[in-house]
């Protein structure tokens, strides 16, 4: 056996001794670090910025456009826009749990830092998001009984109705990243036997 | 900002090592390897910044290299990833038939944490640093080398 690995060895150093690093790569290296950083960096500040646009507009709509006065509208009111802040918090979250994945770790330390940040994501994508769209949602029914004395019968029915779809989209969307997060827990959970094995 | 020139000498000193060890987890593929070399040294000036010393910079750069392995991997079959995954999709069809192709294919066939481990024991890494990469101590380390060793000489031996 010793023999066949010293053999293996030979063979090991001799397929190695072949390869050089180019002159100009340092250069594109730091380059391609930055720009990845910085498309990580744009991603994340996406996301934020996009629900945020979304909490302002809708708190504006609701104070200068449509300023409700019912108490079961404020109730409503508040719960989506109470949603919308807590998944604006959690995006927030999960950005400073991923930063702190430590590719230079041991791979038992790296594979357990992983696993705990698709944990962590695969709760938001699952109960956790859920449950914000069902807060929103019922924030968003609330408005209906006041909408009722400002719009048709008509429009109110649209406005009951179209709902439903957006419904079903975010809910795919759902669905898909809860997928997603368990087909990565399934290789982490993988990897981790294959270390302690 | 991590310091340009520190990096340059580790790129130049490890780069041999790294893209050694990338080509044999991706058996033999060597444009994936070269590719996959370029994200560990991505990595590496990322993660430069906060290397504080407790350990050689051999080490470190060796625990930066199989854990981007290890993402590569999981990326691909999970099909999450598509930054080289795209690139090379196709496996066997790029692979550049090397003068130890047989080594490297006998490797491929390992699991991969596996994988790492013996092209560890092949670049002659100390057990003890080996035990440090992987995170276990190093009684199981010699325990699992062993099993590694004759898996693969089984291999080898029947193809």
């Amino acid at each position: 056996m010793d023999n066949s690995i010293d053999k293996l060895k030979g063979q090991w150093k001799a397929a190695g001794s072949g390869s050089q690093p180019t002159k100009d790569t340092v250069e594109d290296i730091i380059k391609q670090s930055q720009h990845k950083m910085k498309k990580a960096i744009n991603m994340h500040v996406g996301n934020i910025a996009i629900l945020s646009l979304t909490l302002i507009g809708l708190s504006l709509f609701f104070y200068y456009l449509a300023p409700l006065q019912d108490a079961l509208s404020h109730v409503g009111i508040t719960l989506m826009l109470g949603g919308l802040l807590v998944r604006i918090l959690i995006e927030i979250v999960s950005i400073a749990k991923s930063k702190k994945i430590d590719m230079s770790s041991s791979i038992e330390k790296t594979n357990r830092q992983y696993l705990g940040f698709h944990r962590y994501r695969k709760n938001i994508h699952g109960s956790i998001t859920l449950g914000i769209l069902f807060v929103y949602s019922v924030g968003y029914y609330l408005l209906m009984p006041e909408f009722a004395n400002y719009f048709s019968r008509i429009m109110l029915i649209v406005l009951i109705f179209s709902y439903i779809p957006v419904f079903m989209i975010f809910g795919f969307f759902i669905r898909k990243s809860i997928r997603d997060e368990m087909k990565c827990l399934d290789e982490l959970i993988d990897e981790r036997s294959k270390i302690q094995e | 900002m991590p310091n340009k020139e520190r990096f340059e000498q580790l790129h130049t000193a490890y780069y041999p090592m790294v893209h050694q060890m990338c080509l044999g987890f991706v058996k033999g593929d060597a444009d994936t390897a070269k590719d996959l070399t370029q994200e560990v040294f991505i990595n590496t000036w990322s993660a430069l910044g906060k290397f504080k010393g407790a350990s050689s910079y051999k080490t470190w750069i060796y625990r930066i290299t199989v854990n981007t392995c290890l993402k590569y991997v999981r990326g691909k079959k999970t099909k999450q990833h598509v930054t080289l995954e795209d690139k090379h999709d196709h496996g066997a069809e790029h692979t550049i038939e090397l003068p130890h192709q047989e080594l490297y294919e006998a490797i491929g066939k390992l699991n991969e944490v596996d994988r790492l481990i013996i092209m560890m024991v092949l670049d002659e890494l100390d057990y003890n640093d080996i035990a440090e990469v992987v995170g276990i101590n190093e009684g199981t380390l010699r325990v699992k080398i062993h099993r590694i060793k004759k898996n693969l000489k089984k291999l080898m031996n029947h193809g």
